[in-house]
């Protein structure tokens, strides 16, 4: 199984991917979607994700591009980007992607998230909402001249963006962040790895 | 042209190019990762500063060096969109590389989705977004065909709940 360990000033916790991650991340690739479309485009967006800690302490993302989550995954690579430790963010700082990775894969993890998919700049920020603790991750193809410039002054409609989002995908993660979430649901396709 | 003004420009689409292609730092005033540049260039540190200030032009072998690695054809790394301006030999962006296999698959299961949808515009985008995440998946054939199984079940699903929608308003 994979593992995040965080370790948060004193505290130390332990927060797992949920066992069904790789599913989660495609399973619901047509209401995301469609229900995404609404923000890409705005301020040369072209990739949200959603890191989302359920109350059963395991990490839930929901992506517009699906393949990069399930390729850092898959190359146990996910762990070792902040950005997908919602734990982490105390506050909506925007940061920049390339600031989160861990250095010493930092090649890596800046090959499979933005050369492979033409990404010119990723940032995001923490975002705590009810105790809920998230992550809004944003990326663009755009070249911005002055881009931390740019999406610093913008900062403000990201969070409105990306709360936005959230919402339009609440019957999607209602069903993973409600305490009773944990039997889930076995009508879904899911991959079966020999 | 003036050597000064070229040297300059090709300062900026260098350090343009450098950020596209991940080699861009925050903490420097310059912005991008000079040490990875002189170790490309094989030239010091300092001179690999003079080429991002603009203050230097590197020689025609440390173009043609430069421009492999950060994929953009020589011509244009130097003189910027003239006629020079042809594709990078390895990444064509915004074009897909798939597998036929994979892609005949798709196509399909794509038949019965559009069968089905109400808006055949939006699920063409759909379409093509099932073909990018298909093309970039770093895993085996059999599980890139689960998760195009999964993909076009979610469509399916959500083509059912809104043909029941209708009936019901019916």
């Amino acid at each position: 199984m994979h593992k995040i360990r965080l370790i948060q000033k004193s505290n130390c916790c332990q927060i797992l991917l949920h066992p069904d991650i790789e599913n989660i991340l495609f399973r619901h690739r047509k209401q995301i979607s469609l229900q995404m479309s609404n923000i890409i485009g705005i301020h040369h967006i072209d990739y949200v994700s959603y890191s989302i800690i359920t109350p059963h302490n395991q990490l839930v993302i929901f992506s517009s591009t699906p393949s990069v989550e399930h390729n850092l995954i898959h190359l146990n690579l996910l762990c070792m980007d902040n950005m997908y430790n919602p734990v982490l963010y105390t506050d909506s700082r925007l940061c920049w992607w390339n600031e989160e990775y861990t250095p010493s894969v930092a090649a890596s993890l800046r090959k499979v998230k933005e050369i492979d998919h033409g990404y010119t700049h990723g940032f995001g920020f923490g975002r705590h909402i009810q105790d809920v603790k998230m992550t809004y991750s944003f990326a663009t193809r755009a070249d911005i001249s002055d881009a931390k410039l740019f999406y610093l002054r913008h900062h403000a409609d990201l969070i409105k963006l990306g709360d936005y989002g959230l919402k339009q995908l609440a019957q999607i993660t209602g069903q993973y962040l409600s305490p009773e979430a944990e039997v889930s649901n076995r009508r879904h396709l899911s991959l079966i790895k020999s | 042209m003036d050597r000064k003004k070229i040297a300059q420009e090709f300062s900026e689409r260098l350090i343009l190019q450098m950020k596209k292609m991940g080699h861009g730092v925050t903490k420097s005033k310059i912005g991008v990762d000079l040490s990875w540049l002189a170790s490309i260039c094989g030239c010091s540190y300092q001179m690999a500063r003079l080429y991002v200030l603009g203050r230097a032009l590197p020689d025609v072998q440390t173009i043609a060096m430069l421009s492999q690695s950060l994929e953009i054809a020589p011509g244009r790394l130097l003189f910027g969109d003239v006629s020079a301006d042809i594709p990078a030999p390895k990444t064509r962006r915004g074009t897909i590389e798939i597998d036929p296999d994979i892609l005949k698959y798709i196509l399909m299961q794509a038949g019965s989705i559009f069968a089905l949808a109400a808006d055949s515009n939006e699920t063409a985008t759909f379409i093509a977004e099932a073909i990018y995440d298909a093309s970039h998946l770093n895993t085996d054939k059999n599980t890139v065909y689960k998760i195009i199984d999964m993909m076009m079940s979610s469509a399916k699903l959500m083509s059912n709940y809104s043909s029941m929608d209708g009936k019901n308003c019916a």
